[in-house]
């Protein structure tokens, strides 16, 4: 498998008038495609930072990022906007779905930025609300569902442009235990069942767990790069707590 | 993006927001309707003027008494020494007759003109005394309601008869035919033969108030004068205007011994209904465009409200803003869709304002035809093609700003926003 991402040396400080935060130092390591890596660490060690930045949503510092081979840390503002449309899926922890609109509208939203007929973006965006089983509530409004068939919404909205790559960040987050599981099982038989690659955000051991790989961060440092020991993760996935 | 999702994101906007869009849109509509009304008003009021003018009868060239200018003075001197009651006694009836007899003349008649206490049987009011020669009738068009108007013999022999406006009728002799009946207008009788139509309203003066008697009746019976003020002449074909306007003057020149090189010179001035016309329109023209700068203002009015109105929709829409940017949208895309919205709602404010505007124009015609005015409604198209490009373009220049700060924004700060 070549390499999805590549990322040499990345830093990232935020300047807010004279004020340098220093948040992300010296990162560097490749996902190929096709993986399922969590990136783990504790709140404020710059893992939301580190999505954003691979998401196209914000840029680095300094250091390289390569993207399907391409140098992405020239890119324009208008290019990262087209690499958001067409290679990156986003999952929130607070959902991030339009109030009062319906599921489906929910889910097309990314389409309306390419450039297909209607018709095709509806049948699109059935098909995956369909995949992730929410085709009995394709016209309820946003604000109608629970938090686990939001984080689905959300999930379907990801997949609908069919990227290269989903993200989630802390996508159980909000979730009681239940349906913070079968958020995690999608995830997993997306990866797993349907050949999506996964970059996952958490701070808990055992969510991140699901995922074959994982990136430690401590204060903006990639402290570990540890494949997930098989038992491990079937436990995670049976969901059988220790 | 295609045009009809920028319509449809717009539609649904407008639809959660209905009361927001319907104020922001408002100033656009009270402006739009403005221009809208003040244009048709002012091609009303011309109208109505050109027709007041129309009923003193078709293709008129008039001829007055001027005062000659001294020559080194500019010209402003000539009306300055009139209006101080500088006297040009020099017009008379042989000119009138002398004119008359011109190839592309019809007819004229010649007149004085002064106020007059009418005094009845029964009552007295002051009317305007308008000594005219018989054929007067051949050019202008009022009508006669009762008895008749004078005669050229009449005239000639110096008769005391007159013939009444519709109001002076009424006023002097109430529901009684005044036919044969008698007023006294400076100590002197005169016997009513005739009564006009009801005329209607006027602007200048109130044709419905005038007493017409013979000119040379007035001339050597009241005034113990000789000369008239004016001579009204009706032509036949306009194609010749220019050449009978030069006719009369050489004319009046010749009779008048005025040195043929200097018209500054001329006791008299030949104007036509067209002249009237132009001086109108430029009068007319003036006021429109200073009341359709005032529109305009209040034009930006509207859409610096509209400017605000977005913004504040901009603040609230943040997080819908970041999360389309995070799904892809790029900044043109999310500058146009908001531009959209602005131009949709300064164009349907204009539109609805073009509708409320002729509404209002169609009630001022028609209460102004009540009133007895003359008045048509008219909306000139350029009027309307003039409305919407302001609107259009006020939603561009207005949309402008707030568009491009949704355009900006970060999306990651915006989705912070929810
Ligand atoms: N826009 C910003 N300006 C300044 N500092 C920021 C900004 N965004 C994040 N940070 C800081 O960067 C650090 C990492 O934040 P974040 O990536 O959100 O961490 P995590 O997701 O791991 O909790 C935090 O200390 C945070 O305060
Ligand atoms: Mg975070």
């Amino acid at each position: 498998m070549t390499d999805l991402i590549k990322i040499v040396k990345l830093n990232k400080q935020y300047e807010n008038e004279d004020v340098v935060t220093p948040v992300l130092h010296e990162l560097s390591f490749n996902i190929k495609s096709g993986e399922f890596v969590s990136i783990i660490g504790p709140s404020g060690s710059g893992k939301s930072t580190l999505m954003h930045i691979l998401g196209f949503l914000d840029r680095l510092s300094s250091g390289e990022y390569f993207f399907e081979d391409k140098d992405v840390s020239k890119f324009t503002e208008d290019e990262l906007a087209q690499m958001r449309s067409q290679k990156v899926g986003f999952v929130f922890q607070q959902f991030n779905l339009l109030p009062k609109t319906s599921v489906l509208e929910n889910v097309k939203l990314p389409l309306l930025y390419v450039d297909i007929t209607e018709g095709e973006r509806d049948k699109r965006a059935r098909e995956a609300v369909k995949s992730v089983g929410l085709e009995h509530r394709v016209n309820y409004l946003s604000n109608q569902l629970s938090g686990g068939e939001k984080q689905r919404v959300a999930i379907a909205r990801a997949l609908v442009n069919n990227p290269a790559v989903i993200f989630a960040d802390e996508p159980t987050g909000n979730l009681d235990s239940k349906s913070g599981q079968q958020i995690m099982k999608l995830l997993y038989d997306l990866n797993t069942k349907e050949g999506h690659t996964v970059i996952l955000v958490t701070h808990e051991t055992y969510t991140a767990e699901h995922a074959k790989r994982i990136l430690k961060l401590k204060d903006g440092n990639l402290v570990s790069d540890e494949l997930v020991p098989e038992d491990r993760r079937q436990n995670a996935i049976s969901g059988e707590l220790k | 993006m295609l045009t009809k999702d920028y319509f449809k994101l717009a539609s649904v906007s407008f639809r959660r927001n209905l009361l927001r869009t319907l104020l922001s849109g408002l100033g656009i509509v009270i402006s739009i309707a403005s221009v809208i009304v003040v244009i048709s008003a002012a091609q009303g009021v011309k109208g109505f003027i050109i027709g007041q003018f129309d009923s003193f009868g078709s293709n008129l060239l008039q001829t007055e008494t001027r005062v000659p200018s001294t020559g080194s003075i500019n010209s402003g001197d000539s009306a300055q020494a009139q209006a101080l009651g500088t006297v040009i006694t020099t017009l008379t009836l042989d000119d009138m007759l002398a004119i008359r007899k011109l190839p592309n003349i019809v007819t004229n008649y010649g007149y004085q003109m002064g106020q007059a206490v009418a005094t009845s049987p029964t009552d007295k009011k002051t009317v305007m005394l308008w000594g005219a020669s018989a054929t007067f009738l051949d050019i202008d068009t009022g009508k006669i309601k009762e008895g008749r108007f004078y005669t050229e013999e009449e005239d000639a022999s110096l008769t005391r008869v007159a013939v009444l406006g519709s109001e002076v009728a009424s006023e002097l002799f109430g529901d009684i035919n005044p036919v044969g009946q008698t007023i006294k207008i400076k100590q002197k009788n005169f016997e009513v033969i005739g009564v006009f139509a009801k005329r209607g309203a006027a602007l200048f003066f109130n044709l419905d108030a005038v007493v017409y008697v013979p000119v040379k009746t007035l001339q050597k019976q009241i005034l113990g004068t000789d000369y008239v003020s004016a001579i009204t002449s009706q032509y036949r074909d306009k194609s010749k205007l220019t050449a009978t306007i030069a006719d009369v003057q050489d004319l009046l020149r010749a009779r008048h011994n005025i040195d043929l090189s200097d018209p500054d010179k001329d006791d008299f001035i030949v104007t036509t209904s067209d002249d009237v016309a132009n001086i109108l329109d430029t009068i007319l023209g003036g006021f429109t465009i200073l009341l359709v700068a005032l529109a305009a203002i209040s034009l930006i009015v509207g859409g610096v409200g509209i400017m605000n109105i977005m913004y504040v929709s901009i603040l609230e829409r943040t997080f819908e803003i970041g999360l389309r940017k995070a799904v892809g949208a790029t900044r043109e895309q999310i500058l146009r869709q908001f531009l959209i919205e602005a131009v949709l709602v300064t164009t349907m404010g204009g539109i609805t304002g073009i509708i409320l505007g002729v509404l209002i124009s169609l009630g001022i015609a028609g209460v102004a035809k009540i009133q007895g005015f003359a008045w048509s409604f008219v909306i000139p198209l350029y009027s309307v093609i003039l409305a919407t490009g302001f609107s259009i373009v006020c939603g561009l220049i207005f949309g402008l700003y707030p568009a491009r700060r949704a355009a900006e924004l970060d999306p990651i700060e915006a989705l912070r926003k929810e």
